[in-house]
């Protein structure tokens, strides 16, 4: 484990400096726009006094690198100040509304892995045939769907039309939410044994995953496909063919593991954008997640609650990348190995 | 006189993409006995390699492959059976490849791409029956620490050293058949060197026959017995090694020969088509006739 | 990275039939968006204002898609949505692209902390989500039909960054650059002269793959209602607003829908076709 514990490292370190960039961006460009944010806060119907007061108390006064210098230090307590519109400090509101986005998101990169992978898979083996050109056309018209429009059509069809799934929302109502412990209604069922709360939230899942999840499948499906096509015309491939291994061995392991090395990096792209995505899908399910929260704050200009998301999903979002970092040096033993090597 | 092990009767092939044929091989015969070393020179693009490709059963497949004539394989009807052939693949015939670094997968250890070899030959081995016949193996091409070898990823190794690994993976389940594509070209001229000098002492242990592919006719002379000239997908000469290095009759078997030292960076000439040569029959040695059975 | 002749990528090109219907239904919505004025049935519903005597109707020979809860004609309505995210897609990726493609040369080429900054600037910039630096920076603006231009501007350029960045240091190692630097050619002489037009495949490809993208992103912004306002006819609001009268009244959203997928999905394909055809790394 100790190269890897060492690429971990070092990848956090990078992570962490690029998240102070981060907030450095998005805390300047929150300053350098008109506007005073105490007023746009306060509305206009507040006393001069009221805003000087809010200045005062937010540094607001202050240069604006040394009012960096606060957030950062606040951020670094874990403070992301107090929004005006909840009145509650913003990593209470994040904690409160960021799980049901987390389960949306989990749920649909646990579909996007699960049918994209192997859609990818039977393309390539299919290639130049038949199911390789519908599983083609499916994953172009997924990726070039936004994640909106899925749910509108999915919505129609599936809760309106033909009515299998719930319209939207967590949980039908007259369910109890269970008491929580991570936040993820499905585990939390789980835990406290409830398992009629649990196939409904899991029931309510659906088709929201599933609209987040439709780019990431095609998108996955494509790369699995040419990287599968890559790895099949090498000369490895060509050795286990002559050896007699079976084309299902073949393809579920021997060319499997080795197309599963770039594909992994841009699975790990895919995964972060559906955090961005699921604002949208949210929208449409009425899902009560972060974009709730993200889109109310942005309408009320609500400065600290906007910063604090942002930095919030952009975390989420190094974090995402730096686990598919780790699971791709596991895999690929050039990685792993060189490591070792750089130390010894 | 047994059967040959590779039989190969007025083979044609053709790729078809669109509407364009080309045709890649005009009718060739050679045969392998069981137990003999025979070598197919000829330079690139002459045919050679389709040649093993078709012995392995590995073009037949393939969609655009026009196939006509007999290849016959350890007694398989390798054109109208390819799957019969495709099950005796990895043991009754084997393969070893150019660049023995790049015909093992990166990221599979040694030892598991061993076992797969080992199972895909049809034995029924435990992980550690599987490892402890990939150490025996490893030792008998002198691989000086077999089991650190299996440990290790191919990029671990040099390129020598994954040779040896190819050939004890090539030869560990008893094949009667060996196809060699220029085994070694990818490594420097010492290395190859030592390579085909393991390679004939470990057919010569296993009894198996071997076809070996190769541009270089000096390479040839120390490993074949039967020697085969191809050009341009047709063979022109044929004989035994000492009757063709003594006295190579047809004009592309003595330009070969000319070339040979200087083979790395220089080129063969061209012969032109309307040469009488090329449209020479094949030029047969003495004693290299068909064999007896197979003349009807 | 390897670039073929022009000759011969056309050739590739037009031997792909994907390829072929990308262009098509390019050269088919952008027809439309620059003949809107001339082809739709009813030019005037492209304000507030509607035929108040044929509200919420369904598609029929008189409206083909329909019309809104204030009688306007939805095909008209998309028409002009093809108008509005095209030109918007123009201006983002004609201000995006060239600071972009400048970033990515000077990073490249003259290396040292000129590279370190822009590098590292970009990553920054990559960290965030596109559509979440986006709504962030709509956070701090209002929101209106430029502002969300500018914000889908400010995250695009580090893309083209990137790319350039990475062919141009494949370049550099290329004998004709080289050449030129022994010779004493400048260095914006290199940079522009030699190693621009070698990146020229890669950037036309992705623009293609972008004008697809952008849409999207506009599209996204304003299904949040932070991007463009009522009554300017947008397909991203127009979703939204007609999610709202599903499912009795569902062509109001499912037709804009489609358009902004057939939208896309043409530039994608046309995007995927010259990428395979130029063999450009994108």
């Amino acid at each position: 484990m100790g190269p890897i514990l060492r690429l971990l490292t070092h990848r956090l370190a990078i992570s962490l400096l690029v998240l102070v960039g981060v907030s450095m961006l998005i805390f300047f460009v929150a300053r350098v726009v008109p506007g005073d944010p105490a007023r746009i806060a306060l509305g206009p119907n507040a006393s001069q006094e009221m805003v000087d007061a809010l200045r005062e108390a937010r540094h607001l006064n202050d240069p604006i690198i040394v009012q960096y210098g606060w957030f950062l230090r606040d951020l670094v307590q874990g403070d992301l100040g107090t929004s005006l519109y909840t009145r509650r400090p913003v990593t209470q509101d994040i904690a409160a509304y960021l799980p049901a986005t987390l389960e949306l998101v989990f749920v649909a990169g646990a579909l996007m892995i699960l049918i994209g992978l192997p859609l990818g898979r039977v393309a390539a083996r299919y290639s130049g045939h038949y199911p390789d050109h519908l599983a083609r056309l499916l994953s172009v018209l997924a990726v070039c769907t936004p994640a909106f429009v899925w749910g509108v059509i999915l919505q129609l069809l599936l809760a309106y039309i033909w009515p299998v799934f719930p319209l939207e929302g967590r949980l039908s109502t007259g369910v109890v939410a269970p008491d929580r412990i991570t936040g993820f209604y499905t585990l939390d069922a789980l835990m406290t044994g409830q398992l009629g709360t649990f196939f409904d939230a899991l029931y309510h899942l659906i088709l929201p995953a599933t609209a987040l999840a439709l780019s990431g499948i095609g998108q996955t499906a494509r790369l699995t496909r040419s990287s599968m096509i890559e790895t099949y015309r090498r000369p490895y491939i060509d050795m286990a063919r002559a050896y007699g291994f079976s084309e299902r061995k073949i393809a579920r392991r021997y060319a499997f593991r080795p197309a599963l090395i770039p594909t992994l990096t841009i699975l790990g792209l895919d995964f972060a954008a559906m955090l961005a995505n699921a604002f949208l899908v949210e929208r449409v399910f009425v899902w009560p997640g972060l974009s709730r929260y993200g889109v109310e704050v942005i309408l009320r200009k609500d400065l600290d609650a906007i910063v604090g998301t942002v930095m919030v999903i952009a975390a989420m979002f190094l974090i995402t990348n730096l686990v598919v970092d780790v699971i791709v040096s596991i895999i690929n033993p050039r990685i792993r190995l060189s490591e070792r090597r750089a130390k010894s | 006189m047994s059967d040959p092990v590779l039989n190969i009767r007025d083979l044609k092939l053709a790729f078809r993409k669109g509407r364009q044929v080309t045709e890649v091989l005009h009718g060739i015969s050679l045969h392998v006995n069981a137990g003999e070393k025979v070598a197919l020179v000829g330079e690139s693009g002459s045919g050679k390699s389709v040649t093993a490709q078709l012995a392995l059963g590995r073009l037949q497949q393939e969609r655009g492959t026009l196939i006509e004539g007999l290849v016959q394989v350890a007694g398989i009807d390798a054109t109208r059976d390819p799957r019969a052939l495709a099950r005796v693949r990895g043991h009754r015939v084997t393969m070893i490849f150019q660049d023995p670094t790049s015909a093992l997968n990166p990221v599979f250890r040694i030892g598991e791409i061993f076992a797969q070899v080992l199972r895909a030959g049809g034995r029924h081995v435990s992980d550690a029956e599987a490892r402890a016949t990939a150490e025996a193996a490893l030792a008998e091409v002198h691989i000086p620490d077999p089991a650190r070898a299996l440990a290790s990823y191919p990029f671990q190794l040099s390129g020598g050293m994954n040779q040896r690994v190819m050939i004890a993976m090539a030869l560990v389940n008893e094949p009667e058949l060996l196809l060699a594509d220029e085994p070694g070209t990818a490594l420097d001229v010492t290395v190859q060197a030592q390579t085909l000098k393991l390679m004939d002492e470990m057919v010569t242990k296993k009894q198996a026959a071997v076809l070996f592919i190769s541009h270089n006719l000096s390479v040839v002379r120390e490993f074949a017995d039967r020697v085969y000239v191809i050009y341009r997908g047709k063979l022109v000469e044929h004989g035994r090694v000492d009757q063709l290095f003594g006295n190579p009759r047809h004009p592309y078997t003595r330009a070969l020969l000319a070339a040979a030292p200087k083979l790395v960076g220089g080129g063969l000439p061209d012969l032109p088509e309307h040469e009488p040569a090329f449209r020479d029959p094949l030029i047969v040695h003495e004693g290299c006739g068909e064999p007896e059975e197979l003349r009807t | 990275m390897s670039s073929r002749p022009q000759s011969i990528a056309w050739a590739e090109f037009r031997s792909n039939p994907i390829s072929i219907l990308g262009l098509v239904l390019v050269v088919f919505c952008v027809g439309l968006a620059l003949l809107a004025d001339v082809i739709t049935p009813y030019p005037t519903h492209v304000g507030p204002i509607g035929d108040f005597t044929a509200i919420n109707q369904a598609p029929s020979a008189a409206h083909w898609f329909g019309t809104d809860t204030i009688g306007r004609d939805l095909l008209t309505r998309i028409i002009y949505g093809f108008r509005l995210s095209l030109s918007m897609a123009a201006m983002v990726l004609v201000i995006a692209m060239p600071v972009g493609v400048i970033l990515g040369l000077l990073a490249g080429y003259k290396g040292g902390w000129i590279e370190f900054a822009i590098m590292r600037l970009t990553d920054i910039f990559l960290a965030i989500p596109p559509l979440v630096l986006a709504m962030a920076i709509m956070g701090f603006l209002p929101a209106t039909l430029t502002n969300a231009m500018l914000a889908v501007t400010v995250m695009w350029w580090p893309w083209y960054t990137r790319l350039v960045y990475n062919v141009v240091r494949s370049e550099a190692r290329e004998g004709y650059v080289l050449a030129a630097e022994v010779i004493g050619a400048s260095s914006s002489h290199v940079m522009f002269r030699e190693i621009l037009p070698n990146c020229a495949p890669a950037v036309l490809t992705k623009i293609t793959l972008d004008v697809g993208f952008v849409v999207l992103m506009v599209s996204s912004l304003s299904f949040l209602g932070l991007g463009v306002q009522p009554p300017t006819p947008d397909l991203g609001s127009m979703v939204a607003d007609g999610a709202k009268y599903m499912p009795d009244a569902w062509w109001l959203s499912i037709f804009p829908a489609l358009a902004i997928m057939l939208l896309v999905l043409g530039f994608n394909l046309l995007g995927d076709g010259l990428r395979e055809a130029f063999d450009a790394e994108v």
